[in-house]
């Protein structure tokens, strides 16, 4: 059962010598009546509890150096054989060497610093569940498997990060995946080579190639329902350690709509949150866009009463709406950014302070428009109705194409970005699958690939 | 590479729009237009009525400016007053252009065709008659009056007051009805009465080109019941030597032209009025049966009154409410019956039937 | 890998757009010289057409003309041929976008440059014409899902309006007894010409089945019907004749009373623009692909030059439309119907070509 180890390959002197000006390697010998054994190991990653109940402990109990090494092995994380890389990479992620008589043994005494199971904070919901995925990948894939209860649920893990060496999980359920999206990933996730990876964001920036896209095309989140409810639509999850967050992908525009408590609410209800959400995803788009059509190309289009009320409020106004379009936006954005950044206690503060000074003071010195000040804080609230942050932010971005076409082209500008947007959208493609389409569902979960 | 050209290509695309556009607040609105005879013979008086917009909505006041020029032509008059406003004048928010009863009186046509050709005019704006001139019809201000011309437009449209005596016509409709073969058009008359009322009862029937005739504002309300569908108004019946009115809460009006092979040919007229008693002149209990007995004699009052206007019209020659055109579209003799109707009209005979059905008594009995 | 739908689509889009294609134009100059009689036949002969053609078309499934073509003709004879039928489209896609500027200088931005205008255009016509043929149908299916909702609510709102003069409608439908005339056949059939994409598009159809080829028929005699009889209800028998955009104008004398606009015509314009500015896409995405055919060289090229050729036949297209933008009104106009008669053959003439092919194909399997 024991291998013989290869003493050319790993040995105790070759690891110690790699592992020169560790302050906190610890080499220690341990000796009983029976024999002795050579415990190596680096203090800050291993947990020394573990370390004294599961090892040191059991080795002054037994009678002989063999029912010790028998007793070692039993342990699930124990590993055998290795090469000499291999034993670095154990060595620097918390196992223990154990030298017995003339072989090696790694013992898992992995020390988690683990941040438990929190509330979800960017994604949450009324009602439903609220646990939100954790920075430990064990606990997280412990999360879907307990809600994902088949064995299609397939699972591969690789590393990733030559410096990091963060562990990745990609998870599927095999009977409804596309076997092409599976393909596609792989072959991606084999040739990324970077040397730090710490979070969803960039191995997600890996994954997609295009450098000009302006739409997420992978949905990170830190829900672990919507991780399974994705599985069970087909799509694929890759979790990372030390993240607390999981990529679902191929994620189509719909997706970024879908909020989790359209599942729990009553039907009707939750058409009609998913209408709100469209028409505020609208509003936020081409509120602006629109207004400057109106006020400075087209104000034809409206009635007349409404056109007189636009006139009257700019009628102060010492500049082309464009600009107090454009000025009141950014005003508008710096104010979001500046509560996100402010630690929660004066985030309020800001928020009251810049309403008010916004709101108030610049109607009243004529600076800008009321209308438009109601216009730009129907823009900002509608903007956070999207559930998914990823995609309210690309929103958020995409309007000034719109204020741009507006301001240079008006409503000639704006109809051909719109058509432009949706050509776009169509004309993208998540992992092989359409972006965007009229009739999302027609091949979800059911057919794979084939007919569109 | 390609950023470079895209920016180039933007770039370029922002020079090439420049500052082709005019902001609204340096845009001045034309809310309506009249248009009168000039001194000169065969010029014209035009008068622009602006609305100047309010900075502070909550302190309504409203300001409004009339502009007057006299030209020979209409687009010449607006130029030059283009010179007398510091904004651009638009014309696209123009609800209604009044003609001076003068220039109704000799040529319509001019006017119609130009406000039809115009591009930044709409195809719904009102089209009336001012009396006496449309310039004081431009300057009469409600004192209800909140959005500058607002007043007229809503009359106008029939979007605020739903008089019976109002009937609004739209440019395209008056285009419609001048060249069409088989109708004539018809125009309101807006009287200014001092300045802060205007009085909108009575309607102008016109051949093609220039007022004919003026229906009373009677005649004005029959003619609506008979050119469109659920009139609100209230006709009055004599039961008993008490007066009655009823209000119609239901109406509509269909014709035939019965030309039969021998004898005279016919118009029969259908008038289906459902009402509700509004006015009674005796303080008597209103039974069913008096109820039914008021019906029959305010059918019998409609009936009268229908046949004399539509005598007093066919008198007249004219042809508003397209009897031409509805013989023409039900025979298939194309090239000839136009001609034939021609013949037919000053012959024509009319029968008229009106059902008044009188269903409550209102609150009280 | 296109299900059927996309064909309607495809037809849908294009006998909506004929409203704006001159089309309204010659039917209502010949109103009283058997116009209507043309409309029927028109039907008659267009769900024929319709149906010929994609009976013959779907047993090449997954092929486009190229691809017939190379395979069964002479290579010169295949070039040539391809040559002429992409000027088709491009005139087709051109025709369009011409008449879409003109009727925004008139009634949306009177005082933008027509220039602008029509860069704008190309600008968007030319990125999204070189997507793929899948994509563009998605994106057209999109485009119609948004415009036909409001189309419709434009025609009842048309219809329902008591101003409408039925008389006038019913005055012109009694001079349906007079002979049809060719003109306004080959604008009649215009309405359902949309077949013709297949032309491109039959590479994404495999196996093309239709059901229900009346519905066709039934649907674009309803729109020619509308088309024709609409602005009749509006402008009266007569008066018609004065105006240039007979439907942009109806859409003008619409008036919406519970909204914050006010004019229908700006819904109306909205809905067509965007409508017409992805037929013009689909067109010449279809005169793209079939000019690539008829210059494609054996050896397979390299991307980039792919790109160029691409860009340098989209700036041959644009450079038609640019240099067609001195036309006035009344030499547009007769251009347009010029294009329209032309069409009409062509359409015959493609018809019996793709025969021809078929059979050729069937002998060679025999």
């Amino acid at each position: 059962m024991s291998v013989q180890q290869d003493k050319h390959n790993v040995s105790l002197e070759w690891i110690k010598d790699q592992l020169n000006g560790f302050a906190d390697l610890i080499d220690r010998t341990l000796v009983a009546p029976f024999g002795q054994i050579d415990l190596l190991y680096i203090k800050s990653v291993a947990d020394g509890q573990i370390l004294s109940r599961n090892v040191i402990t059991p080795f002054y109990e037994m009678e002989n150096i063999n029912a010790y090494h028998n007793y070692i092995l039993t342990y699930p994380g124990t590993e055998e054989e290795t090469t000499r890389e291999k034993a670095i990479e154990l060595l620097l992620s918390g196992y223990i060497l154990l030298g017995l008589n003339d072989t090696f043994c790694f013992f898992d005494a992995m020390n988690r610093e683990i941040s438990g199971v929190n509330e979800t904070s960017a994604e949450s919901i009324s009602q439903g569940p609220s646990d939100a995925l954790t920075e430990d990948i064990a606990i997280n894939l412990n999360m879907i498997r307990r809600r994902y209860q088949s064995t299609n649920l397939k699972m591969e893990t690789m590393v990733i990060g030559d410096v990091s060496k963060t562990k990745v999980a990609i998870l599927y359920d095999i009977s409804r995946v596309d076997p092409n999206v599976l393909a596609e990933l792989r072959e991606k996730m084999n040739t990324l080579k970077v040397d730090i990876l710490q979070a969803m964001g960039e191995l997600e920036k890996f994954l997609s190639s295009d450098s000009l896209r302006i739409l997420p095309k992978s949905i990170v989140t830190e829900r672990p329902d919507r991780v399974v409810f994705n599985l069970s639509e087909g799509k694929v999850a890759i979790m990372l350690d030390t993240t607390g967050y999981a990529i679902v992908l191929p994620s189509i525009f719909n997706d970024f709509f879908t909020s989790m408590d359209d599942k729990i609410q009553l039907p009707i209800v939750g058409r009609f949150l998913k209408l709100l959400r469209i028409i505020g995803v609208c509003m936020t788009l081409w509120l602006p866009a629109i207004y400057v059509t109106l006020t400075a190309y087209n104000p034809e289009i409206i009635r007349v009463q409404v056109a007189l009320l636009i006139s009257g409020s700019r009628a102060t106004v010492p500049y082309p709406s464009f600009v107090e379009v454009l000025l009141m936006l950014m005003m508008m954005e710096f104010l979001t950014e500046a509560s996100l950044r402010l630690p929660k206690a004066i985030g309020p503060t800001a928020t009251t302070v810049g309403g008010l000074i916004l709101g108030q003071a610049a109607t009243a010195a004529g600076l800008v428009g009321n209308i438009m000040i109601i216009l730009v804080s129907a823009v900002a609230i509608s903007n956070f109705l999207i559930p998914l942050n990823m995609m309210s932010l690309s929103i958020r971005v995409l309007k000034y194409i719109f204020l741009f076409a507006a301001a240079f082209l008006g409503l000639v500008g704006v109809v051909v970005c719109v058509v432009g947007f949706a050509m776009y959208l169509c004309n993208q493609r998540s992992f092989g699958q359409p972006y965007f389409r009229l009739f999302f569902l027609d091949n979800l979960g059911k057919k794979k690939g084939g007919e569109h | 590479m390609r950023r470079v050209l895209g920016g180039i290509g933007i770039t370029l695309l922002l020079l090439l729009s420049g500052c082709d556009f005019k902001e609204i607040d340096l845009r001045i609105f034309v809310l309506a237009i009249g248009v009168d005879q000039g001194a000169e013979e065969g010029g014209f008086k035009i008068s622009l009525k602006l609305a100047i917009p309010q900075g502070d909505v909550t302190k309504i006041d409203e300001k409004v400016q009339i502009l007057t020029e006299e030209s020979p032509n209409i687009s010449e008059a607006l130029r030059r007053m283009k010179s007398r406003v510091e904004k651009e004048l638009d014309y696209s928010h123009c609800k209604s252009i009044v003609l001076g009863e003068a220039v109704a009186r000799k040529d319509i046509l001019h006017v119609m065709d130009w406000a039809v050709r115009r591009r930044d005019m709409q195809l719904i704006l009102n089209f009336a008659i001012g009396r006496p001139e449309a310039l004081q019809v431009l300057q009469v201000r409600p004192e209800s009056e909140r959005i500058p011309s607002n007043s007229l437009i809503l009359a106008m449209s029939g979007q605020g007051t739903e008089s019976p005596f109002i009937s609004s016509v739209y440019s395209f409709q008056l285009m419609r009805n001048i060249y069409e073969k088989g109708i004539d058009p018809i125009l309101p008359i807006i009287e200014a009465k001092g300045e802060k009322e205007f009085l909108i009862n009575k309607i102008a029937l016109l051949n093609n080109e220039k007022i004919k005739m003026v229906l009373t504002p009677n005649e004005t309300r029959i003619y609506n019941l008979l050119s469109r569908p659920n009139l609100r108004t209230n006709l009055p019946a004599h039961s008993e030597g008490v007066m009655y009115q009823y209000y119609t809460e239901r109406s509509s009006s269909h014709y035939k032209i019965l030309t039969p092979e021998h004898g005279k040919a016919t118009i029969r007229y259908h008038i289906k009025i459902k009402g509700i008693l509004e006015e009674s002149s005796s303080p008597d209990l209103v039974t069913h049966s008096m109820l039914e007995k008021i019906a029959v004699a305010g059918g019998k009052e409609l009936e009268a009154d229908v046949l004399a206007l539509l005598t007093k019209i066919q008198a007249s020659g004219l042809d508003p409410f397209g009897w031409g055109l509805h013989y023409g579209a039900r025979h298939f003799n194309n090239d000839t019956e136009m001609e034939v109707w021609e013949g037919l009209y000053a012959g024509l005979d009319f029968q008229v039937k009106a059902e008044v059905n009188i269903k409550y008594s209102g609150l009280i009995q | 890998m296109a299900k059927s739908r996309y064909f309607y689509c495809l037809f849908l889009m294009n006998s909506l757009i004929n409203i704006i294609n001159y089309v309204p134009r010659e039917l209502i100059d010949r109103r009283f010289a058997g116009a209507l009689m043309s409309v029927l036949i028109g039907t008659i002969f267009g769900t024929l057409f319709v149906y010929i053609f994609t009976v013959l078309i779907a047993k090449f499934p997954g092929k486009g003309f190229p691809e017939i073509f190379y395979s069964l003709l002479p290579k010169k004879l295949a070039k040539t041929l391809l040559l002429l039928f992409a000027g088709l489209w491009c005139v087709a896609g051109g025709v369009t976008l011409l008449s879409f500027v003109d009727i925004t200088l008139r009634f949306i931005s009177p005082d933008s440059s027509p220039y602008t205008v029509v860069i704008s255009f190309l600008v968007l016509v030319c990125i999204c014409c070189r997507f793929d043929s899948l994509s563009i149908l998605y994106g057209l299916e999109i485009i119609l899902s948004v415009t036909l909702p409001l189309i419709i609510y434009g025609l009842v709102k048309a219809l329902a309006n008591p101003d409408f003069n039925w008389d006038s409608v019913l005055q012109v439908t009694t001079y349906f007894w007079h002979k049809p005339d060719l003109m306004s056949l080959s604008a009649a059939t215009f309405s359902f010409s949309g077949y013709l994409n297949l032309a491109i598009f039959n590479r994404v159809f495999h196996g093309l089945k239709l059901k229900h080829v009346w519905i066709l028929g039934v649907e674009g005699l309803s729109v020619l019907l509308l088309t024709f009889l609409v602005p009749i209800g509006y402008f009266g028998t007569v008066a018609i004749d004065r105006h240039v955009y007979t439907w942009f104008s109806t859409a003008d004398s619409i008036r919406m009373e519970n909204f914050i606009i006010e004019r229908m015509l700006f819904i109306f314009y909205f809905a067509y623009l965007s409508l017409s500015l992805v037929s013009v896409i689909v067109l010449w995405h279809g005169g793209l692909e079939l000019l690539k055919g008829a210059i494609s060289s054996v050896k397979k090229q390299s991307p980039k030059a792919e790109r160029w050729k691409e860009w340098s036949i989209l700036g041959l297209f644009s450079a038609m439309v640019l240099s067609l933008m001195g036309l006035d009104q009344y030499e547009l106009n007769m251009f347009g119907a010029w294009f329209l008669q032309i069409r009409w053959f062509g359409e015959m003439f493609i018809i019996a070509l793709l025969f021809y092919c078929y059979r050729k194909v069937r002998r060679g399997s025999l």
